[in-house]
Protein backbone atom coordinates (compact mmCIF):
# COMPACT_ATOMS: atom_id res chain seq x y z
CA UNK A 1 0.00 0.00 0.00
CA UNK A 2 1.60 2.72 -1.18
CA UNK A 3 -0.16 6.20 -0.06
CA UNK A 4 2.00 8.59 -2.20
CA UNK A 5 3.24 7.88 -6.24
CA UNK A 6 6.85 8.82 -6.49
CA UNK A 7 6.70 12.08 -8.65
CA UNK A 8 7.85 10.36 -11.93
CA UNK A 9 8.73 6.76 -10.10
CA UNK A 10 10.58 5.97 -13.19
CA UNK A 11 13.38 9.05 -12.60
CA UNK A 12 13.14 8.39 -9.00
CA UNK A 13 14.05 4.46 -9.98
CA UNK A 14 17.26 5.75 -12.19
CA UNK A 15 18.41 7.94 -9.40
CA UNK A 16 17.84 4.96 -6.86
CA UNK A 17 20.07 2.98 -8.64
CA UNK A 18 22.72 5.86 -9.52
CA UNK A 19 23.35 6.09 -5.95
CA UNK A 20 23.37 2.69 -5.26
CA UNK A 21 26.20 2.66 -7.96
CA UNK A 22 28.89 5.40 -7.09
CA UNK A 23 32.15 5.90 -9.01
CA UNK A 24 35.53 4.35 -7.26
CA UNK A 25 35.37 8.24 -5.41
CA UNK A 26 32.32 7.45 -4.00
CA UNK A 27 33.43 5.14 -1.67
CA UNK A 28 36.67 6.48 -0.66
CA UNK A 29 35.48 8.37 2.87
CA UNK A 30 35.27 12.39 2.54
CA UNK A 31 38.94 12.94 2.62
CA UNK A 32 38.87 15.75 5.41
CA UNK A 33 36.65 14.42 7.93
CA UNK A 34 32.97 13.72 8.20
CA UNK A 35 31.84 17.54 8.44
CA UNK A 36 31.98 19.98 6.22
CA UNK A 37 34.62 22.75 7.09
CA UNK A 38 35.69 25.90 5.23
CA UNK A 39 39.01 25.12 4.12
CA UNK A 40 39.37 27.63 1.48
CA UNK A 41 39.40 30.64 3.50
CA UNK A 42 42.89 30.21 5.29
CA UNK A 43 44.45 28.45 2.23
CA UNK A 44 43.05 31.85 0.15
CA UNK A 45 44.88 34.28 3.16
CA UNK A 46 47.74 31.95 2.83
CA UNK A 47 48.57 32.27 -1.18
CA UNK A 48 47.61 36.10 -1.27
CA UNK A 49 50.49 36.34 1.95
CA UNK A 50 52.93 34.44 -0.07
CA UNK A 51 52.13 36.28 -2.97
CA UNK A 52 52.52 39.01 -1.22
CA UNK A 53 56.04 38.54 0.47
CA UNK A 54 57.03 37.24 -3.12
CA UNK A 55 56.97 40.77 -4.80
CA UNK A 56 58.18 42.65 -1.82
CA UNK A 57 60.87 40.70 -0.43
CA UNK A 58 61.70 37.65 -2.06
CA UNK A 59 64.54 37.08 1.05
CA UNK A 60 60.82 35.79 2.42
CA UNK A 61 61.23 32.16 0.84
CA UNK A 62 65.34 31.55 2.19
CA UNK A 63 65.78 28.09 3.74
CA UNK A 64 66.60 30.46 6.22
CA UNK A 65 63.15 32.00 6.66
CA UNK A 66 61.19 29.56 5.67
CA UNK A 67 63.13 26.98 8.87
CA UNK A 68 62.21 30.39 11.14
CA UNK A 69 58.76 30.04 10.29
CA UNK A 70 57.94 26.24 10.63
CA UNK A 71 59.74 26.64 14.09
CA UNK A 72 56.70 28.41 15.30
CA UNK A 73 53.92 26.87 13.25
CA UNK A 74 55.06 23.88 14.59
CA UNK A 75 54.32 24.43 17.56
CA UNK A 76 51.50 26.41 17.32
CA UNK A 77 50.26 22.94 14.89
CA UNK A 78 51.58 20.40 17.89
CA UNK A 79 49.24 21.93 20.47
CA UNK A 80 46.13 23.02 17.76
CA UNK A 81 46.02 19.20 17.32
CA UNK A 82 44.79 18.80 21.31
CA UNK A 83 42.88 21.94 20.67
CA UNK A 84 40.92 21.03 17.75
CA UNK A 85 40.02 17.60 19.32
CA UNK A 86 38.84 19.51 22.82
CA UNK A 87 37.20 21.94 20.92
CA UNK A 88 35.57 19.51 18.21
CA UNK A 89 34.21 17.53 21.74
CA UNK A 90 32.80 20.66 22.83
CA UNK A 91 34.88 22.00 24.78
CA UNK A 92 37.96 24.97 25.25
CA UNK A 93 40.96 24.59 26.93
CA UNK A 94 42.32 28.06 28.45
CA UNK A 95 44.99 26.34 30.16
CA UNK A 96 47.25 24.72 28.30
CA UNK A 97 50.19 27.32 28.39
CA UNK A 98 50.42 26.50 32.44
CA UNK A 99 50.46 23.00 31.46
CA UNK A 100 53.24 23.02 28.96
CA UNK A 101 55.21 25.03 31.73
CA UNK A 102 54.10 22.77 34.38
CA UNK A 103 55.01 19.72 32.72
CA UNK A 104 58.49 21.06 31.89
CA UNK A 105 59.20 22.28 35.17
CA UNK A 106 58.47 19.36 36.29
CA UNK A 107 60.57 16.99 33.24
CA UNK A 108 63.21 20.38 34.47
CA UNK A 109 63.45 19.20 37.76
CA UNK A 110 63.02 15.30 37.91
CA UNK A 111 66.31 15.76 35.43
CA UNK A 112 68.23 18.33 37.35
CA UNK A 113 67.15 18.50 40.74
CA UNK A 114 66.30 14.94 41.54
CA UNK A 115 68.79 13.71 39.02
CA UNK A 116 66.82 11.06 37.79
CA UNK A 117 67.61 9.41 34.08
CA UNK A 118 66.52 10.86 31.11
CA UNK A 119 63.37 8.65 30.02
CA UNK A 120 62.34 9.13 33.72
CA UNK A 121 62.31 12.35 33.29
CA UNK A 122 60.62 12.50 30.02
CA UNK A 123 58.06 10.05 31.43
CA UNK A 124 57.39 12.27 34.11
CA UNK A 125 56.90 15.42 31.69
CA UNK A 126 53.94 13.27 30.10
CA UNK A 127 52.97 12.38 33.64
CA UNK A 128 52.03 15.91 34.62
CA UNK A 129 50.65 17.30 31.50
CA UNK A 130 48.09 13.92 31.36
CA UNK A 131 47.14 14.67 35.26
CA UNK A 132 46.48 18.36 34.40
CA UNK A 133 44.73 17.30 31.93
CA UNK A 134 42.65 14.63 33.40
CA UNK A 135 41.89 17.21 36.75
CA UNK A 136 40.16 19.60 34.16
CA UNK A 137 38.52 16.91 32.55
CA UNK A 138 36.90 15.61 35.71
CA UNK A 139 36.05 18.74 37.03
CA UNK A 140 34.42 19.48 33.65
CA UNK A 141 32.43 16.35 33.74
CA UNK A 142 32.09 15.20 37.22
CA UNK A 143 31.46 18.74 39.02
CA UNK A 144 29.42 19.64 35.73
CA UNK A 145 31.76 23.16 35.66
CA UNK A 146 31.53 25.04 32.42
CA UNK A 147 34.76 24.30 30.68
CA UNK A 148 35.50 27.73 30.84
CA UNK A 149 35.66 28.49 34.37
CA UNK A 150 37.63 25.21 34.69
CA UNK A 151 40.39 25.65 32.76
CA UNK A 152 40.67 28.99 33.12
CA UNK A 153 40.99 28.47 37.09
CA UNK A 154 43.44 25.86 36.31
CA UNK A 155 45.23 27.67 34.15
CA UNK A 156 46.24 30.50 37.34
CA UNK A 157 46.80 27.03 39.50
CA UNK A 158 49.32 24.94 36.82
CA UNK A 159 51.12 28.53 36.76
CA UNK A 160 51.11 28.96 40.28
CA UNK A 161 52.35 26.00 41.24
CA UNK A 162 55.17 25.93 38.62
CA UNK A 163 56.22 29.29 39.89
CA UNK A 164 55.92 27.80 43.41
CA UNK A 165 58.38 25.51 42.85
CA UNK A 166 60.57 27.32 40.44
CA UNK A 167 60.27 30.74 41.46
CA UNK A 168 62.06 33.33 39.07
CA UNK A 169 64.89 30.19 38.35
CA UNK A 170 65.86 29.27 34.98
CA UNK A 171 66.77 25.30 34.45
CA UNK A 172 69.56 24.97 31.66
CA UNK A 173 71.86 23.14 29.74
CA UNK A 174 69.60 20.08 28.84
CA UNK A 175 71.08 16.73 27.19
CA UNK A 176 71.81 17.04 23.62
CA UNK A 177 68.85 14.64 22.57
CA UNK A 178 66.48 17.55 23.99
CA UNK A 179 68.16 19.99 22.40
CA UNK A 180 67.53 18.12 18.93
CA UNK A 181 64.24 17.93 19.18
CA UNK A 182 64.00 21.42 19.51
CA UNK A 183 66.49 22.67 17.23
CA UNK A 184 67.97 19.77 15.02
CA UNK A 185 67.01 18.72 11.85
CA UNK A 186 67.05 15.68 9.58
CA UNK A 187 67.99 15.89 5.89
CA UNK A 188 67.47 19.84 6.15
CA UNK A 189 63.85 19.58 7.84
CA UNK A 190 63.38 21.02 11.47
CA UNK A 191 62.98 17.93 14.08
CA UNK A 192 59.77 20.00 15.69
CA UNK A 193 58.41 20.19 11.83
CA UNK A 194 58.84 16.84 11.43
CA UNK A 195 57.29 15.61 14.98
CA UNK A 196 54.24 18.02 14.10
CA UNK A 197 53.59 17.11 10.79
CA UNK A 198 53.79 13.45 11.60
CA UNK A 199 51.57 14.26 14.42
CA UNK A 200 49.14 15.70 11.82
CA UNK A 201 48.94 12.67 9.52
CA UNK A 202 48.68 10.12 12.31
CA UNK A 203 45.97 12.95 14.26
CA UNK A 204 43.68 13.43 10.59
CA UNK A 205 43.61 9.63 10.11
CA UNK A 206 42.10 9.30 13.69
CA UNK A 207 39.75 12.69 13.41
CA UNK A 208 38.82 11.70 10.01
CA UNK A 209 38.70 7.95 9.10
CA UNK A 210 38.27 6.21 12.87
CA UNK A 211 35.12 5.62 14.96
CA UNK A 212 36.85 7.60 17.63
CA UNK A 213 37.12 10.35 15.15
CA UNK A 214 33.38 9.85 13.75
CA UNK A 215 32.04 9.62 17.65
CA UNK A 216 34.17 12.76 18.68
CA UNK A 217 32.59 15.05 16.34
CA UNK A 218 29.39 13.34 17.95
CA UNK A 219 29.67 14.35 21.15
CA UNK A 220 30.58 17.85 20.12
CA UNK A 221 27.18 18.16 17.67
CA UNK A 222 24.59 16.49 19.74
CA UNK A 223 25.15 14.82 22.95
CA UNK A 224 22.11 14.06 23.99
CA UNK A 225 21.85 11.93 20.69
CA UNK A 226 25.62 10.57 21.31
CA UNK A 227 24.26 9.65 24.58
CA UNK A 228 21.21 7.92 22.93
CA UNK A 229 23.19 6.02 21.06
CA UNK A 230 25.28 4.36 23.61
CA UNK A 231 28.52 6.44 22.63
CA UNK A 232 29.85 7.45 26.24
CA UNK A 233 29.85 10.99 26.10
CA UNK A 234 31.86 11.56 29.35
CA UNK A 235 34.63 9.30 28.13
CA UNK A 236 35.23 10.98 25.30
CA UNK A 237 34.75 14.79 27.07
CA UNK A 238 37.46 13.54 29.86
CA UNK A 239 39.92 12.13 27.17
CA UNK A 240 39.85 15.23 25.07
CA UNK A 241 41.14 17.05 28.30
CA UNK A 242 43.80 14.25 28.58
CA UNK A 243 45.21 14.04 24.83
CA UNK A 244 45.62 18.03 25.27
CA UNK A 245 47.38 17.48 28.69
CA UNK A 246 49.74 15.22 26.76
CA UNK A 247 50.40 17.21 24.08
CA UNK A 248 50.89 20.14 25.73
CA UNK A 249 53.74 18.35 27.25
CA UNK A 250 55.33 17.46 23.93
CA UNK A 251 55.26 21.20 23.63
CA UNK A 252 57.09 21.68 26.39
CA UNK A 253 59.84 19.23 25.94
CA UNK A 254 59.94 20.78 22.35
CA UNK A 255 60.36 24.12 23.64
CA UNK A 256 62.78 23.38 26.40
CA UNK A 257 65.18 21.76 23.74
CA UNK A 258 64.65 24.97 21.29
CA UNK A 259 65.47 27.20 24.06
CA UNK A 260 67.42 24.75 26.17
CA UNK A 261 65.87 26.55 29.01
CA UNK A 262 62.70 26.38 31.07
CA UNK A 263 61.29 29.33 33.07
CA UNK A 264 57.97 28.98 35.08
CA UNK A 265 56.75 32.32 33.69
CA UNK A 266 57.16 31.45 29.92
CA UNK A 267 54.29 30.17 26.83
CA UNK A 268 51.72 32.95 28.03
CA UNK A 269 51.16 33.85 23.95
CA UNK A 270 50.68 30.34 23.13
CA UNK A 271 46.97 30.05 24.66
CA UNK A 272 45.81 32.65 21.59
CA UNK A 273 47.76 31.49 18.91
CA UNK A 274 46.89 27.94 19.21
CA UNK A 275 42.62 28.93 19.70
CA UNK A 276 43.11 31.24 16.76
CA UNK A 277 44.85 28.97 14.36
CA UNK A 278 42.01 26.19 15.15
CA UNK A 279 39.68 28.75 14.56
CA UNK A 280 40.90 30.08 11.77
CA UNK A 281 41.17 26.73 10.41
CA UNK A 282 37.34 26.42 10.15
CA UNK A 283 36.60 24.32 13.29
CA UNK A 284 33.54 25.36 15.17
CA UNK A 285 33.87 26.96 18.51
CA UNK A 286 30.80 25.59 19.40
CA UNK A 287 31.62 21.83 18.82
CA UNK A 288 30.80 18.95 16.27
CA UNK A 289 32.68 20.21 14.09
CA UNK A 290 36.47 20.20 13.24
CA UNK A 291 39.40 19.71 11.05
CA UNK A 292 42.79 19.22 11.83
CA UNK A 293 44.15 19.86 7.82
CA UNK A 294 42.46 23.26 8.79
CA UNK A 295 44.48 23.48 12.29
CA UNK A 296 47.50 22.90 9.94
CA UNK A 297 46.66 25.95 7.88
CA UNK A 298 45.50 27.72 10.18
CA UNK A 299 48.53 27.14 12.85
CA UNK A 300 50.98 27.81 9.40
CA UNK A 301 49.35 31.45 8.75
CA UNK A 302 49.37 32.78 12.06
CA UNK A 303 53.30 31.81 11.61
CA UNK A 304 53.17 33.13 8.17
CA UNK A 305 51.73 36.71 9.09
CA UNK A 306 53.93 37.12 12.54
CA UNK A 307 57.00 36.56 10.14
CA UNK A 308 55.87 38.87 7.44
CA UNK A 309 55.44 41.80 9.85
CA UNK A 310 58.95 41.46 10.85
CA UNK A 311 60.56 40.92 7.30
CA UNK A 312 58.36 43.77 5.84
CA UNK A 313 60.66 45.45 8.44
CA UNK A 314 57.41 47.07 10.69
CA UNK A 315 58.42 46.87 14.47
CA UNK A 316 57.27 43.80 16.19
CA UNK A 317 54.39 44.92 18.03
CA UNK A 318 52.19 45.14 14.27
CA UNK A 319 52.54 41.26 14.42
CA UNK A 320 49.70 41.33 16.85
CA UNK A 321 47.81 43.96 14.80
CA UNK A 322 47.99 42.14 11.65
CA UNK A 323 47.49 38.57 13.12
CA UNK A 324 44.10 39.83 14.73
CA UNK A 325 43.17 41.41 11.10
CA UNK A 326 44.24 38.42 9.26
CA UNK A 327 42.01 36.19 11.81
CA UNK A 328 38.70 38.60 10.99
CA UNK A 329 39.42 38.79 7.40
CA UNK A 330 39.83 35.01 7.26
CA UNK A 331 36.67 34.55 9.43
CA UNK A 332 34.59 36.93 7.38
CA UNK A 333 35.23 34.87 4.45
CA UNK A 334 33.90 32.02 5.50
CA UNK A 335 30.69 33.39 7.55
CA UNK A 336 30.14 34.57 3.74
CA UNK A 337 30.28 31.77 1.92
CA UNK A 338 28.15 29.60 5.30
CA UNK A 339 25.51 32.45 5.23
CA UNK A 340 25.04 32.13 1.15
CA UNK A 341 25.88 28.77 1.35
CA UNK A 342 22.61 28.45 3.40
CA UNK A 343 20.08 30.61 1.87
CA UNK B 1 6.44 -12.70 17.29
CA UNK B 2 5.26 -9.87 19.22
CA UNK B 3 5.97 -7.26 22.22
CA UNK B 4 3.40 -7.76 25.06
CA UNK B 5 2.55 -5.13 28.14
CA UNK B 6 0.66 -6.64 31.08
CA UNK B 7 -0.47 -4.83 33.61
CA UNK B 8 2.01 -1.50 33.10
CA UNK B 9 1.61 1.03 36.47
CA UNK B 10 4.07 3.94 36.69
CA UNK B 11 3.58 7.34 38.97
CA UNK B 12 5.04 10.15 39.51
CA UNK B 13 4.85 11.02 43.15
CA UNK B 14 0.89 11.36 44.01
CA UNK B 15 0.24 11.16 39.99
CA UNK B 16 -0.49 8.09 38.77
CA UNK B 17 0.58 8.48 35.14
CA UNK B 18 -0.35 4.83 33.93
CA UNK B 19 -2.07 2.31 35.57
CA UNK B 20 -2.64 -1.43 34.43
CA UNK B 21 -1.69 -1.29 31.26
CA UNK B 22 -1.96 -4.14 28.80
CA UNK B 23 -1.07 -4.03 25.35
CA UNK B 24 0.84 -6.23 22.32
CA UNK B 25 2.30 -5.19 19.13
CA UNK B 26 2.47 -8.03 16.66
CA UNK B 27 5.55 -8.31 14.15
CA UNK B 28 4.19 -6.32 10.87
CA UNK B 29 1.30 -4.40 12.74
CA UNK B 30 1.04 -0.80 12.83
CA UNK B 31 -0.60 0.25 16.11
CA UNK B 32 -1.73 3.81 16.53
CA UNK B 33 -1.63 5.17 20.43
CA UNK B 34 -4.13 8.11 21.31
CA UNK B 35 -5.55 9.85 24.44
CA UNK B 36 -5.72 13.27 25.32
CA UNK B 37 -3.05 15.40 26.46
CA UNK B 38 -1.40 14.04 29.74
CA UNK B 39 -3.33 11.01 28.83
CA UNK B 40 -0.45 8.74 29.45
CA UNK B 41 1.01 8.06 25.94
CA UNK B 42 4.73 9.44 26.62
CA UNK B 43 5.09 7.55 29.57
CA UNK B 44 4.12 4.56 28.33
CA UNK B 45 6.22 4.64 25.08
CA UNK B 46 8.96 5.16 27.27
CA UNK B 47 8.55 2.27 29.50
CA UNK B 48 8.36 0.25 26.39
CA UNK B 49 11.66 1.92 25.13
CA UNK B 50 13.43 1.02 28.26
CA UNK B 51 13.92 5.33 29.45
CA UNK B 52 11.65 4.67 32.14
CA UNK B 53 11.23 1.45 34.88
CA UNK B 54 7.89 0.48 35.26
CA UNK B 55 6.29 0.47 38.74
CA UNK B 56 4.97 -2.30 38.04
CA UNK B 57 3.92 -4.67 35.47
CA UNK B 58 6.07 -7.15 32.86
CA UNK B 59 6.95 -6.82 28.98
CA UNK B 60 7.49 -9.71 26.94
CA UNK B 61 8.81 -9.33 23.78
CA UNK B 62 8.61 -12.39 21.67
CA UNK B 63 7.93 -14.56 24.68
CA UNK B 64 10.87 -13.64 26.62
CA UNK B 65 10.15 -11.54 29.34
CA UNK B 66 12.31 -8.46 29.86
CA UNK B 67 13.33 -5.97 32.07
CA UNK B 68 14.97 -2.60 31.20
CA UNK B 69 17.10 -0.73 33.27
CA UNK B 70 18.25 1.62 30.12
CA UNK B 71 17.17 2.15 26.48
CA UNK B 72 20.39 0.61 25.01
CA UNK B 73 18.80 -2.48 26.68
CA UNK B 74 15.54 -1.86 25.19
CA UNK B 75 17.49 -1.43 21.93
CA UNK B 76 19.53 -4.90 22.51
CA UNK B 77 15.99 -6.39 22.82
CA UNK B 78 14.66 -5.27 19.03
CA UNK B 79 12.88 -2.12 20.41
CA UNK B 80 13.95 1.49 19.72
CA UNK B 81 12.17 4.94 19.79
CA UNK B 82 11.98 7.81 17.06
CA UNK B 83 12.25 10.89 19.50
CA UNK B 84 10.38 14.11 18.28
CA UNK B 85 13.60 15.81 17.58
CA UNK B 86 14.88 12.78 15.79
CA UNK B 87 18.61 13.48 17.51
CA UNK B 88 20.63 13.87 14.27
CA UNK B 89 23.66 14.97 13.96
CA UNK B 90 22.85 17.96 10.98
CA UNK B 91 26.66 18.52 10.40
CA UNK B 92 27.73 14.59 9.65
CA UNK B 93 26.45 12.62 6.50
CA UNK B 94 23.44 10.64 6.78
CA UNK B 95 25.76 7.63 6.45
CA UNK B 96 27.63 8.48 9.68
CA UNK B 97 23.90 9.06 11.32
CA UNK B 98 22.90 5.80 10.26
CA UNK B 99 25.83 3.90 12.08
CA UNK B 100 26.96 5.93 15.10
CA UNK B 101 27.26 3.97 17.85
CA UNK B 102 27.47 0.35 15.35
CA UNK B 103 30.28 1.76 13.09
CA UNK B 104 31.36 -1.14 10.71
CA UNK B 105 35.03 -1.26 10.87
CA UNK B 106 38.15 -3.02 10.22
CA UNK B 107 40.37 -4.53 13.48
CA UNK B 108 41.59 -1.44 14.00
CA UNK B 109 38.65 0.40 14.36
CA UNK B 110 38.92 2.46 11.01
CA UNK B 111 35.84 3.08 9.52
CA UNK B 112 34.86 0.91 6.01
CA UNK B 113 33.18 3.94 4.42
CA UNK B 114 32.39 2.02 1.69
CA UNK B 115 30.82 -0.78 3.13
CA UNK B 116 28.44 1.61 5.53
CA UNK B 117 27.47 3.97 2.44
CA UNK B 118 26.85 1.20 0.39
CA UNK B 119 24.22 -0.18 2.71
CA UNK B 120 23.33 3.01 4.12
CA UNK B 121 22.06 4.19 0.55
CA UNK B 122 20.18 0.34 0.20
CA UNK B 123 18.20 1.03 3.20
CA UNK B 124 17.36 4.58 2.21
CA UNK B 125 16.51 3.95 -1.30
CA UNK B 126 13.58 0.93 0.14
CA UNK B 127 11.96 3.84 1.16
CA UNK B 128 9.53 5.98 -1.14
CA UNK B 129 10.61 9.19 -0.38
CA UNK B 130 12.68 11.59 -2.93
CA UNK B 131 15.90 9.76 -3.55
CA UNK B 132 18.76 10.98 -1.91
CA UNK B 133 22.72 11.00 -1.43
CA UNK B 134 23.42 9.31 1.99
CA UNK B 135 27.01 11.18 1.46
CA UNK B 136 24.38 14.71 1.90
CA UNK B 137 24.89 16.28 5.56
CA UNK B 138 21.69 15.17 7.01
CA UNK B 139 20.83 19.09 8.01
CA UNK B 140 20.34 19.50 4.43
CA UNK B 141 17.58 17.17 4.22
CA UNK B 142 13.95 17.42 3.92
CA UNK B 143 11.89 16.91 6.41
CA UNK B 144 10.80 13.84 5.32
CA UNK B 145 14.38 12.47 4.27
CA UNK B 146 15.40 13.44 7.98
CA UNK B 147 12.52 11.49 9.48
CA UNK B 148 13.61 8.51 6.96
CA UNK B 149 17.26 9.04 8.13
CA UNK B 150 16.46 8.11 12.06
CA UNK B 151 14.09 5.11 10.87
CA UNK B 152 17.41 3.82 8.74
CA UNK B 153 19.29 4.29 11.86
CA UNK B 154 16.95 2.00 13.98
CA UNK B 155 16.31 -0.33 10.70
CA UNK B 156 20.55 -0.76 10.72
CA UNK B 157 20.79 -1.60 14.64
CA UNK B 158 18.55 -4.29 13.99
CA UNK B 159 15.17 -2.55 15.63
CA UNK B 160 12.28 -4.96 15.38
CA UNK B 161 10.05 -2.78 17.25
CA UNK B 162 9.89 0.48 16.56
CA UNK B 163 7.57 3.49 18.54
CA UNK B 164 7.24 6.73 17.23
CA UNK B 165 6.46 9.92 19.27
CA UNK B 166 4.50 12.12 16.85
CA UNK B 167 5.92 11.71 13.75
CA UNK B 168 4.39 13.69 11.93
CA UNK B 169 3.79 16.59 13.69
CA UNK B 170 6.16 18.96 12.41
CA UNK B 171 6.27 18.15 9.05
CA UNK B 172 4.90 19.65 5.50
CA UNK B 173 1.92 17.99 4.01
CA UNK B 174 3.52 15.74 1.40
CA UNK B 175 6.11 14.86 4.15
CA UNK B 176 3.92 13.98 5.98
CA UNK B 177 2.43 11.32 3.50
CA UNK B 178 5.90 10.17 2.63
CA UNK B 179 6.56 9.35 6.35
CA UNK B 180 2.81 7.41 6.85
CA UNK B 181 3.92 5.33 3.69
CA UNK B 182 7.27 4.47 5.06
CA UNK B 183 5.80 4.04 8.17
CA UNK B 184 3.24 0.91 6.39
CA UNK B 185 6.47 0.03 4.07
CA UNK B 186 8.48 -0.53 7.54
CA UNK B 187 5.42 -2.72 8.69
CA UNK B 188 5.02 -4.55 5.39
CA UNK B 189 8.71 -5.71 5.87
CA UNK B 190 7.60 -7.11 9.57
CA UNK B 191 8.56 -4.61 11.86
CA UNK B 192 6.35 -3.72 14.68
CA UNK B 193 5.33 0.00 15.11
CA UNK B 194 3.71 2.07 18.26
CA UNK B 195 2.93 5.10 16.75
CA UNK B 196 1.56 8.15 19.01
CA UNK B 197 -0.57 10.39 17.49
CA UNK B 198 -2.98 12.92 18.01
CA UNK B 199 -4.23 13.10 14.11
CA UNK B 200 -6.85 10.75 13.56
CA UNK B 201 -6.59 10.76 9.48
CA UNK B 202 -2.85 9.92 9.45
CA UNK B 203 -3.75 7.10 12.02
CA UNK B 204 -6.68 5.75 9.78
CA UNK B 205 -4.23 5.96 6.49
CA UNK B 206 -1.71 3.60 8.60
CA UNK B 207 -2.92 1.84 11.62
CA UNK B 208 -3.94 -1.66 11.85
CA UNK B 209 -5.54 -1.25 15.37
CA UNK B 210 -5.53 1.98 17.53
CA UNK B 211 -5.42 1.95 21.62
CA UNK B 212 -7.00 4.62 23.57
CA UNK B 213 -5.57 5.74 26.74
CA UNK B 214 -7.89 7.76 29.36
CA UNK B 215 -6.45 9.47 32.14
CA UNK B 216 -3.82 6.72 32.75
CA UNK B 217 -6.04 4.02 31.83
CA UNK B 218 -6.26 2.04 28.78
CA UNK B 219 -9.77 2.86 27.55
CA UNK B 220 -10.18 0.67 24.13
CA UNK B 221 -8.28 -1.64 21.35
CA UNK B 222 -10.24 -1.47 18.54
CA UNK B 223 -9.37 -2.84 15.14
CA UNK B 224 -9.30 -0.32 12.31
CA UNK B 225 -11.36 -1.97 10.14
CA UNK B 226 -14.76 -2.07 12.13
CA UNK B 227 -14.31 0.85 14.27
CA UNK B 228 -15.61 4.05 13.56
CA UNK B 229 -14.26 7.71 13.87
CA UNK B 230 -17.24 8.32 16.51
CA UNK B 231 -16.22 5.53 18.59
CA UNK B 232 -12.89 6.82 18.70
CA UNK B 233 -13.36 9.82 19.55
CA UNK B 234 -16.07 9.09 22.79
CA UNK B 235 -13.04 6.30 23.86
CA UNK B 236 -10.57 9.58 23.51
CA UNK B 237 -12.82 12.28 25.48
CA UNK B 238 -14.74 10.09 28.00
CA UNK B 239 -12.38 6.97 27.89
CA UNK B 240 -16.20 4.49 26.73
CA UNK B 241 -17.73 4.15 23.46
N1 LIG C 1 8.87 13.09 34.61
C1 LIG C 1 7.65 13.35 35.13
N2 LIG C 1 7.51 13.83 36.37
C2 LIG C 1 6.31 14.07 36.90
N3 LIG C 1 5.15 13.86 36.26
C3 LIG C 1 5.22 13.37 35.01
C4 LIG C 1 6.46 13.09 34.38
N4 LIG C 1 6.22 12.62 33.13
C5 LIG C 1 4.89 12.60 33.00
N5 LIG C 1 4.27 13.05 34.11
C6 LIG C 1 2.82 13.14 34.31
O1 LIG C 1 2.25 11.91 33.90
C7 LIG C 1 1.04 12.15 33.19
C8 LIG C 1 1.11 11.53 31.81
O2 LIG C 1 2.05 12.27 31.00
P1 LIG C 1 2.46 11.86 29.53
O3 LIG C 1 3.58 12.74 29.13
O4 LIG C 1 2.71 10.41 29.48
O5 LIG C 1 1.15 12.22 28.70
P2 LIG C 1 0.92 12.21 27.12
O6 LIG C 1 -0.25 11.34 26.89
O7 LIG C 1 2.17 11.89 26.41
O8 LIG C 1 0.52 13.72 26.84
P3 LIG C 1 0.75 14.63 25.52
O9 LIG C 1 -0.29 14.24 24.55
O10 LIG C 1 0.53 16.02 26.02
O11 LIG C 1 2.16 14.38 25.04
C9 LIG C 1 0.84 13.66 33.18
O12 LIG C 1 -0.04 13.99 34.22
C10 LIG C 1 2.20 14.21 33.45
O13 LIG C 1 2.11 15.44 34.10
MG1 LIG D 1 3.52 13.00 24.97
Amino acid sequence: MALVQDDGSAKAARQRQALETPSWRGNLPPLFGPTKVPLAAPAVMLVIIALLMAVTTPNFFSAGNMRAISLDASLIMLLGIGMTAVITARGIDLSIGAILTLSSVAFAAALKDFGLPLWVAILVGFATGGLCGLVNGLLITRLRMPDFIVTLSTELVFRGLALVYAGGGVFFGFPEVITWLGRGRLLGIPMPLIIALTLIVVAHCIFAYHKIGARLHAVGGNPVAARRLGISVLNYRVGVYVFMGLIAALGGIILTGRLDAVVASGAVTILLNTVAAVIVGGTNLFGGRGSIIGTLLGAWLLATITNAVVMLGFEAFWQHVAAGAVILITIGLYSRSNSRSEE
Amino acid sequence: MSVVLRGISKSYGQVKAIEGIDLEVKAGEVVGLLGDNGAGKSTLMKVLAGAVTPDKGVIEVDGETCSFSSSLDARDAGIAMLYQDLALFDDMPVVHNIFLGREITNRFGFLKYGEMRKRAQEIVNSFSVRPFDVRTPSGHLSGGQRQVSALARTTAFGSRYIILDEPTSALSPSARDEVLSVVRELADKGIGIVMVSHDLGHVRKVCDRVAILHLGGMAGVRDMATTSQDEIISLIVQGHA
